[in-house]
């Protein structure tokens, strides 16, 4: 998952001493802006995240992958969602990547180099469950 | 999945069955196959390569990950990163448009990549009395059109092929 402490992004050291923000955090900035985005019906985090989800415990940063630079400047950000019908992809998937560039630049000071946005499946709102019965049919 | 895995598949069934029935043939007190039993138990290569064989297969889909996550995916490079539409998602933007076409009972859809664009199979059961042409030219318009206008793909063919009619009218 996203940010288990290995690396993490230092953003500012002065004379006061430094600031060094999780991956974690970052994960959650960027799958907050993400899901802000119209079109974006969730974040797809597999199998396991799906459980612990189901447990209760939201997890923002589900289906968001951080990558920080070595030299904890840059970061590049994979994120896995499910697009919701009738919106069109690219738009969407280019909204995402603005918001969250715009959002982690925002909020951390670091430079984001890259979003790459993965589309993993469509989720059809209102007809959900016709939906389950259609593919335990095939 | 794979041709390989499909083989291995095959072999691993194979070889489970012929221990079941191998075992049930020891059960039942069947005196050759006790015999043949001792004898390649005793002295015999033929069973150690048979665990063995079973062993590794059984290893292999251990490790076999059911949905190879984003594998197959149409990429687009925007300048701020990647855009990965997976496979999954336009074989089901697809089967969503296919399934509103009239006469569609049952429907089966895989995606391929082409130089030219993507590729759409569709494997469809039609309803009695279902105008085949009619349906199959509809759907690969409605199909071509749902799945360029959510995606910007540009689709290339659609394949409608009918594999069967259904037996009888279903309750919608």
């Amino acid at each position: 998952m996203a940010g288990s402490g290995a690396l993490q992004a230092e953003v500012g050291s002065g004379d006061m001493g430094t600031t060094q923000i999780a991956n974690e955090v970052i994960a959650v900035i960027a799958g907050l802006a993400a899901t802000d985005v119209r079109g974006v019906a969730d974040m797809s985090g597999g199998v396991v995240g799906g459980i612990t989800e189901r447990l209760g415990r939201k997890n923002l940063a589900k289906g968001v992958k951080v990558d920080v630079s070595p030299d904890e400047r840059q970061c590049s950000i994979d994120l896995a969602i499910i697009a919701e019908y009738g919106y069109r992809i690219p738009e969407i998937a280019m909204e995402i990547q603005d918001g969250v560039k715009r959002a982690i630049e925002g909020m951390t000071g670091l430079e984001v180099t890259a979003v790459n946005v993965s589309i993993l499946g469509i989720a059809f709102r209102s007809e959900e469950q016709d939906e389950g019965k259609d593919k335990a049919r095939q | 999945m794979s041709v390989g895995n499909r083989v291995l598949l095959r072999v691993f069934a194979f070889l489970v069955f012929l221990g079941a029935i191998w075992a049930g043939l020891l059960l039942a007190d069947v005196g050759p196959v006790i015999d043949a039993t001792r004898y390649a138990v005793l002295e015999g290569v033929a069973l150690s390569v048979y665990i063995a064989v079973l062993f590794a297969v059984a290893f292999r889909f251990l490790a076999f990950r059911v949905t190879p996550r984003s594998a197959h995916a149409f990429v687009r490079d925007t300048g701020g990163g990647e855009i990965r539409i997976a496979h999954s998602t336009v074989r089901e933007l697809a089967r969503r448009a296919a399934m509103q076409v009239r006469g569609v009972e049952r429907l089966q859809t895989r995606i391929q990549e082409d130089p030219a664009g993507l590729v759409a199979y569709l494997n469809v059961r039609a309803t009695p009395g279902a105008d085949l042409n009619a349906m199959s030219e509809q759907l690969q318009q409605t199909v071509s059109e749902a799945v360029r206008g959510a995606t910007s793909l540009a689709v290339s063919a659609v394949h409608v092929h009918v594999t069967g009619i259904a037996s009888q009218e279903p309750a919608r």
